[in-house]
Parts: structure tokens; C-alpha cells; sequence
């Protein structure tokens, strides 16, 4: 049944496209047919058919009693720890430029330790501040790539490190 | 060609090559480093060596780096660079299931393979094969790109529609952001945050990467499952009997690398995706493909290694570079004095027979280097999942990041994070939706500038020779998988 509410999303997603594409103003040349709306009108609406297809042919094995993927029960401790996942990186991303790489990348590396299974928090912090430091040490010092570097004090102390 | 041979007869150049090749790999394998990062950054090294010197060591981390990409890609379903995409399909089952250490050989031996067959390919029809490149225009790679996306259908093991679907929800996911012909707007909610477009790197790090930790998060542990096979860590040799024996996938990937390679801004992502359509479309077991299938590393690694030297054939003898390392190394030409073009062929040929021959060794030490490099990282897969799971959520972040060195592109990663894992449970392909987002850009490009230049005319497509037999290769590509499904039906009715 959650896959029919899938495969509602994505006819969604594709009628999006499909009534965005007419909606986007001609700007290109006379000779250009298709406009920039051209493409995404015709692959919404090949995807949507396919789709209307797949949800017919599914809604009639259903009415068979026969299912193509099984839905297995959502396992209640599972879901917790992706939420927290889900959680995490949104924090990272949010708070990156502020708190800055370094700082940010420990704390996410240490938690996600922890949320994975790794009981042993002092191998865990020393593991989260060794792998940053490789991390820093190959993007930000060897590559050059630009790190965020926080603000204020975390900032300062950036630059003794990338 | 003695000559060219005779330019490593000391050691300096053969010191180059080595660490030219090392340092390849390991910047291939490094999420986040593409090719031709690795190539740009070692740029400053070779400054004070001599024009071939330097030339080798350029190529040798070309080598390395296109190989390199595997590595992550087999052993954490991270690709490290955007030719390993396609590597991922089967090397990661494969290291699964226990192989790592012989998925890491094949990727090693195929891409041996594909480099020296493209270096040799180089040598004998560069003039040639650069004056059909040079046809290339707008409606061929229209004509390309669908070919590439016909393999859409070859690609679904399970099926067909799901594929499809999958492939046209990544061409749509393609065309967000500014539209580059007419500079419109497309479905970025009047945002600046969505005008850069989605770039496939983080998308295809959160639905690979990221889904895999959420898969393994929320599979309840099991006390009475039997242990899964752990690999050792070594690399398992895969020698000329292999080679052999599949002799038909490691040529053909080898000649679609070299052909595509040729074909400027093409390169080693979009020659790996047509090649493993082509393995599985020609396979008699294309169920197998995509669940840890060894011609499938076989026909992804081989084909990105042999658009090296693809690629190198329209810079060496045109002038005209391909794509960004190419265009690199024509800066290095310059900065050494030499005129890449015609001229260069004719004026110092031992210069193409010792790139040949760069590729050559190059390619034959990513044996040495790879085991040694492979068994560093395949011990990644002997640790606790808690280490493992956490190395590949953070060089998930930090890969995306680097792509552009913007939060942007981590969020738009957790986005498909997400929709990879939804898409993969309920039997979508994750695959066709990579190569619709890869492919759609060059597809719509090509479609509509030849349609502009054609004041409109779409008969041109058929009346380009060259354009009206790839979209012929592709219609047949995309009917293959029905016609052989229809033709098994009839089989098994009639017994």
C-alpha cells in the first residue's frame, strides 16, 4: 500500500514538471521549437504514462493478493536512528559556517560512532578527532580546498590548523 | 616508437611515472577528488621537468585517477570520481558478498586493459579518428546522448517500466535551474539556491553512500544471521587467462572508452554508462548485472580507463582539448613549448609514442600500486560497521562539499539520500535515475542547438550520416531487452 503512496509522490512530481514546463517563458530563439519547457513536458509525461501503467498493473496484482515488493514492518529503533541521522546532517548544515569544519566534523563523526553501535566513547572521541584531523589535513591543507572556518575564536584557531 | 621508449630509459621519468600513477589513484580514491584535481594539483610539480617528463607524469596520474575511483566505489559505495559511478552497480555487491579483494582486481585488470588498448588505438588512427571526432556536432550528441539513454531499458533487471520511470524522473531532475540557451528559470521556485542546477556527485553519494548507512540502520539485528563473508584485503590477481575468457567485453568497453573518450566533453562517466548497456544488453544473463556481476565492473572500468586515451587523440592532434584534463595538459604543451596539432605529430612523434607508452606502464603498474593501495583500503572492510558506517556518512559530507565548496550541494546529497533509499526499496532503479540526470544535459543541448542551427528543421537528425547510425544503434539498443524477453516468452510457450 506505501508504494501506491510512492507512486502518488511521483506522479505528482511528474505533473509538476509537466505543467511547469508550459509554464515557462519563451525566451529563445524563433528556431529553438522546443523551448527550454520542451524537454521537461516530454519526459514528465512519458514517465507519468509509464507510471499510470505501473500503477494499474500493481493495483491488479493487488486485487490478486500479489505483491512484487515486500513490505517489511518498520523497525521502531531503526527508524529512530535514521531520524537522527536525518537530524545530524541537518545540523551540520545548518550550523558549518558558523561552528566551523573542524569543530563540527568531530562532534558529527562522535555521534554518528555512537548511533552506529560504538559503545566506547573515549575511542570514539579519539577516533572522531584523528579522523577529522586527516580529513583537514587532506582537503584543507594538501588540496587547498577552502573549509568553512567558523566564527570568532573558532575561526582564529582555524587557521593554525588549514 | 623506439624513441619514445627510450625517453624512460632513465630514472627520473620512471621515477615520475610511478608517483605520477600513486598519486592518481589515491586521489581517485579520495571522494571529492576528481581526475583531474589530482592532475591540476601535481601541474606545479612538473614546472622545472623536461616537456616529455612532465607530459608522462601528467598522463600517468591521468591513468591512476580514472582507475583510482574504483577503489571507494567497491569497497564503500562511494565512488571517488564520476567515471566509478557505474563501477558501483556490481563492485559493491560483490565486495558484499565477500569478493572485494576479486572485485578490486578485475577493476584493476580491466582498466589495465582499457588504458593500453586506447593507448595503441591512439597511436595507430589518432589522425584518423580525430577528423571523425571533429564531425561531432550538436545533432550527434543529441544522437549520444539518447544512445545512452536507450540503455535505460538493457539496465532493468527486475522491471522495465520502474527503470524507465527512474530514468525519466533523472532527465527532469536535469533541467532544474537556469536554462543555459535561453536563461529561463526552470522549476528553481524563483530561488538563486536552485539556479546552479543538481549536480549529480551529491546525488549520487546520498542515494549510494548515505542509503546504504539508512539500509543497514534499519535492518533489525539479527543475533542468528550467519556472519557475512569478510574479505582479507587482497587484491586478487586477475591475469591473462580472465582476460582471455571475456575477451569480448574488455575489447568492446575498450573501444566504446576510446570512441566516446575521442568525442570532446564526452569522457570516461558517459563511456562507462554506454558500455555497461552494451555488456548487459549482450549478456545471455542480464539478471545478473547489478547484483555483484563481474563483466559488469569489467565493462565500466575498462571503458573509462580507454577514454584516456580517447581523449587524448582530438588535443594531440587537433589542438582542441576535450574535456578539463585535457585541457590541462594542452596548457602544459604550452608552458613547455610545444604546439599541440598536426605540426606536433609530424615535427616529434617520439612525443605521441611516449604518451603511448606512459599509458602502457601505467597502466601495468596499477597492479603493483593497487594492491598495495586496495589492501589499505579494503581493510575498511575487516572493521566494525560502527567505523565503517561513520567514515561513509562523513565522506559523504565532506565529498559533496568539495564538489563545489558549498553546504548547497550536502543538502541537496541528504535530499537523495533519502529518495534513493525509497526509490530502491520499492524496486525503482537508482541507476537509470543517475544516468538521466548524466545524460539529460548533453541530450536537450544537442537536441536544440541543432535544431536552432537547423532554423528548425528536424530532418536534419536523419540526414546526418554519422547522427542517423547512432540513433539507429540506439533504437535497436532500446528494443533488444523486449525483443529477447518477447522472444523468451515464445520459447517458453512453445515448450
Amino acid at each position: 500500500m506505501l508504494e501506491m503512496v510512492f507512486n502518488g509522490v511521483l506522479a505528482a512530481i511528474f505533473l509538476f514538471f509537466i505543467i511547469g514546463g508550459t509554464q515557462i517563458p519563451r525566451l529563445s530563439r524563433p528556431a529553438d521549437i522546443v523551448e527550454a519547457g520542451g524537454f521537461p513536458i516530454v519526459f514528465g509525461a512519458i514517465g507519468l504514462i509509464l507510471l499510470i501503467f505501473e500503477i494499474i498493473s500493481q493495483a491488479k496484482k493487488l486485487r490478486k493478493g500479489e505483491r512484487e515488493t515486500e513490505e517489511a514492518p518498520l523497525y521502531p529503533a531503526g527508524a529512530a536512528k535514521l531520524a537522527v541521522i536525518l537530524a545530524m546532517t541537518i545540523a551540520y548544515i545548518l550550523l558549518v559556517k558558523t561552528a566551523g569544519f573542524a569543530i563540527l566534523t568531530v562532534c558529527y563523526t562522535f555521534a554518528a560512532l555512537f548511533l552506529l553501535g560504538s559503545k566506547k566513547p573515549l575511542f570514539n572521541a579519539v577516533f572522531a578527532v584523528l579522523a577529522t584531523l586527516v580529513l583537514v589535513l587532506i582537503f584543507g591543507r594538501f588540496f587547498g580546498i577552502t573549509l568553512p572556518r567558523g566564527v570568532g575564536v573558532i575561526k582564529d584557531l582555524s587557521f593554525y590548523l588549514y | 616508437m623506439l624513441q619514445g621508449l627510450l625517453n624512460f630509459a632513465n630514472f627520473q621519468t620512471l621515477l615520475f611515472l610511478v608517483v605520477g600513477t600513486a598519486w592518481g589513484m589515491l586521489a581517485g580514491a579520495l571522494p571529492g577528488i576528481s581526475a583531474s584535481l589530482a592532475v591540476i594539483l601535481i601541474m606545479p610539480f612538473t614546472y622545472s621537468m623536461g616537456a616529455v617528463q612532465s607530459i608522462i607524469a601528467l598522463v600517468a596520474v591521468y591513468v591512476g585517477g580514472m582507475c583510482g575511483g574504483s577503489i571507494s566505489a567497491i569497497l564503500l559505495r562511494t565512488p571517488g570520481t564520476p567515471s566509478a559511478v557505474v563501477t558501483v552497480f556490481d563492485g559493491y555487491p560483490m565486495a558484499k558478498n565477500g569478493q572485494a579483494g576479486k572485485a578490486l582486481g578485475l577493476a584493476i585488470a580491466a582498466s589495465a586493459v582499457g588504458g593500453i588498448i586506447s593507448g595503441i588505438a591512439m597511436v595507430i588512427f589518432a589522425p584518423l579518428l580525430s577528423q571523425v571526432a571533429m564531425k561531432f556536432q550538436s545533432g550527434e550528441f543529441f544522437a549520444l546522448g539518447l544512445l545512452g539513454l536507450s540503455c535505460t531499458a538493457s539496465m532493468a533487471t527486475k522491471n522495465w517500466k520502474k527503470a524507465l520511470i527512474s530514468g525519466c524522473f533523472g532527465v527532469l531532475i536535469s533541467t532544474i535551474g537556469l536554462d543555459y540557451m535561453s536563461g529561463a528559470n526552470r522549476f528553481t521556485f524563483g530561488t538563486t539556491w536552485l539556479a546552479d542546477g543538481i549536480d549529480f556527485v551529491p546525488v549520487m553519494i546520498g542515494a549510494y553512500a548515505f542509503a546504504e548507512v539508512y539500509r543497514n540502520v534499519l535492518k533489525k539485528p539479527d543475533p542468528d544471521a550467519p556472519k557475512a563473508e569478510v574479505s582479507n584485503g587482497d587484491m586478487e590477481f586477475i591475469g591473462p587467462a580472465h582476460i582471455l575468457k571475456e575477451w569480448v567485453t574488455y575489447l568492446k568497453s575498450s573501444i566504446i572508452g576510446t570512441v566516446v573518450g575521442i568525442i570532446p566533453a564526452a569522457g570516461g562517466s558517459i563511456a562507462s554508462f554506454i558500455s555497461y548497456g552494451e555488456a548487459v544488453r549482450s549478456s545471455k544473463h542480464p539478471e545478473t548485472f547489478g547484483k555483484g556481476e563481474e563483466l559488469g565492473i569489467v565493462a565500466s572500468e575498462a571503458a573509462n580507463n580507454a577514454a584516456v586515451g580517447g581523449s587524448l587523440v582530438p588535443t594531440i592532434c587537433l589542438g582542441i582539448p576535450g574535456g578539463t584534463v585535457t585541457a590541462i595538459m594542452l596548457s602544459a604543451f604550452t608552458m613547455h613549448g610545444l604546439v599541440a596539432g598536426p605540426t606536433l605529430i609530424r615535427n616529434q612523434p617520439d612525443l605521441l609514442f611516449s604518451i603511448l607508452w606512459a599509458i602502457v606502464f601505467a597502466s601495468l603498474l596499477l597492479y603493483v600500486i593497487g594492491k598495495i593501495l586496495a589492501k589499505q583500503f579494503a581493510k575498511v572492510s575487516q572493521l566494525d560497521y560502527s567505523l565503517v558506517g561513520a567514515m561513509m556518512l562523513v565522506l559523504g559530507i565532506v565529498g559533496s562539499y568539495t564538489l563545489k565548496g558549498n553546504v548547497r550541494e550536502v543538502a541537496i546529497m541528504l535530499v537523495f539520500s533519502l529518495i534513493g533509499l525509497v526509490m530502491e526499496h520499492y524496486g525503482y532503479s537508482v541507476a537509470t535515475m543517475i544516468l538521466g540526470l548524466v545524460l539529460g544535459p548533453i541530450t536537450e543541448k544537442g537536441f536544440r542547438k541543432q535544431l536552432i542551427i537547423s532554423r528548425g528543421d528536424w530532418t536534419i537528425f536523419f540526414r546526418k550520416p554519422i547522427c542517423l547510425i547512432i540513433l539507429i544503434v540506439a533504437v535497436i539498443s532500446f528494443a533488444m531487452p523486449f525483443i529477447r524477453s518477447a522472444r523468451k516468452k515464445k520459447a517458453e510457450g512453445s515448450k
